[in-house]
């Protein structure tokens, strides 16, 4: 997480104000920003929200930010910040109904296949929204950017052994909830295999 | 460790995504109406800062006021005491009446002189006036009247009338200096007592005060 030269001057760009360098600034970290916000809400509405949040606060605080440090990890910690800020939504249950169906009117793939895939998604999705705020943002950290610890610890201000514990036990949670379905979808792997075969 | 396939799952179902295009459009909008917002921020921002350093200047201008005052009406008797060391002796105006050197400065510098009795000690003998000048302060007419109380003699500094001070009639708190010094403002004005020698300063008190020295009485 070093940045670049040219990082540093779209940053003074920022810090001029000029449109240019917030536009390419955008470009260069708006899938990052999108991705974390995304997985850890699970809903891409309010995913647009925090992006959105997340770019203004720090086109407006893009001032105070000193160059000496690192720009990516203070990026991380506004977005995650903002994640938590993020009022907690009323879960939907729409997307996950929307990719069953959407599955099912995959034409070039086994719907067998595709459904049980989507069930999974929904399934992953559910257990992980059920994760406890910290523990979901740690997971979503790894999983989604595949940062190490370390890095992960320094976004979250905690020790790295606080990391690994909180991933352990979210990972606790979703093997117990996640096994059966995974099971279910080996199976059925397997037997498409033997009739196709 | 979390079992591999749970890993390659998460992996998977948390892939990174791309952002809908749209969301520039959303962000820059938004940034265009803080832009926009602010104006009427700095406006206000613009409006409250003069007002807020005017006032805080205000107050500054208010405190320096009175610490001047203050600093004044302490540093009157040692200025006092200077001016008495080095002109004793040599005065503008001489007379045994109190009336008569009252009259003098109210004509040379416009300054009433207040004592609290209406017939001061001077009057009835304990208080001999010696002579009377007119010297200036900081650009403030002082009238220095030196009186002899008993074998001790002692110079009554009047100033002219000074903004900010008390304008009552009722003597201010007396502020002593050295045991040498007593000043006190009254009617606008700073009185000062400046005595010579080492001897008791509350000899001199006997110009306004009946009995000296022990408790002074305001009369």
């Amino acid at each position: 997480m070093v940045l670049e030269q040219n990082g540093k001057e779209l940053i003074e760009g920022c810090r001029r104000g000029e449109p240019d360098a917030f536009r390419a600034l955008f470009e260069t970290h708006r899938d990052m920003v999108y991705s974390i916000a995304l997985r850890y809400s699970g809903d891409p509405a309010v995913a647009q929200d925090i992006a959105q949040d997340t770019f203004l606060k720090l086109f407006s605080a893009i001032g105070s930010f000193r160059g000496d440090s690192n720009f990516e990890s203070w990026l991380y910690r506004t977005v995650v910040n903002t994640c938590f800020d993020q009022k907690r939504r009323t879960r939907r249950l729409t997307p996950l109904l929307d990719e069953v169906l959407s599955a099912l009117r995959t034409p070039d793939l086994s719907v067998l296949d595709e459904v049980l895939r989507a069930e999974m998604s929904a399934h992953v999705r559910s257990v992980v929204d059920s994760l406890a705020p910290d523990q979901r943002m740690v997971v979503v950290l790894r999983y989604t950017q595949g940062l190490s610890y370390d890095e992960i610890a320094e976004i979250l201000g905690c020790a790295s052994g606080t990391i690994a514990s909180r991933l352990n036990r979210a990972h606790k949670v979703l093997e117990r909830r996640l096994s059966r379905l995974a099971r279910k979808q080996q199976r059925g792997t397997q037997q498409r295999r033997i009739s196709n075969g | 460790m979390a079992e591999l396939w749970l890993e390659r799952e998460l992996a998977r179902q948390l892939a990174p995504v791309a952002a809908p295009e749209s969301l520039w459009d959303r962000v820059h909008r938004q940034q265009g109406r803080q832009q926009r917002r602010p104006v009427r921020r700095i406006a206000l921002e613009r409006a409250f800062w003069p007002v807020a350093v005017a006032m805080v200047l205000m107050a500054f201008a208010g405190v320096l006021r009175t610490l001047s005052v203050n600093r004044e009406s302490d540093q009157l008797p040692e200025q006092a005491l200077a001016l008495f060391g080095r002109t004793s002796g040599d005065f503008d105006f001489r007379s045994n009446s109190f009336a008569e050197t009252r009259a003098w400065v109210k004509a040379q510098a416009d300054i009433d002189i207040d004592v609290p009795a209406s017939r001061p000690a001077a009057d009835r003998g304990a208080v001999r006036w010696l002579g009377t000048r007119i010297i200036r302060l900081h650009g403030l007419p002082v009238a220095a009247i030196d009186y002899r109380v008993g074998d001790q003699v002692a110079t009554l500094f009047v100033s002219g009338k000074r903004a900010g001070l008390t304008g009552s009639a009722k003597a201010s708190k007396h502020l002593f200096s050295r045991g040498r010094f007593v000043s006190w403002n009254m009617r606008s004005q700073t009185y000062a007592i400046a005595l010579s020698g080492t001897q008791n300063s509350r000899g001199a008190c006997l110009l306004c005060h009946a009995t000296s020295p022990g408790v002074i009485l305001m009369e």
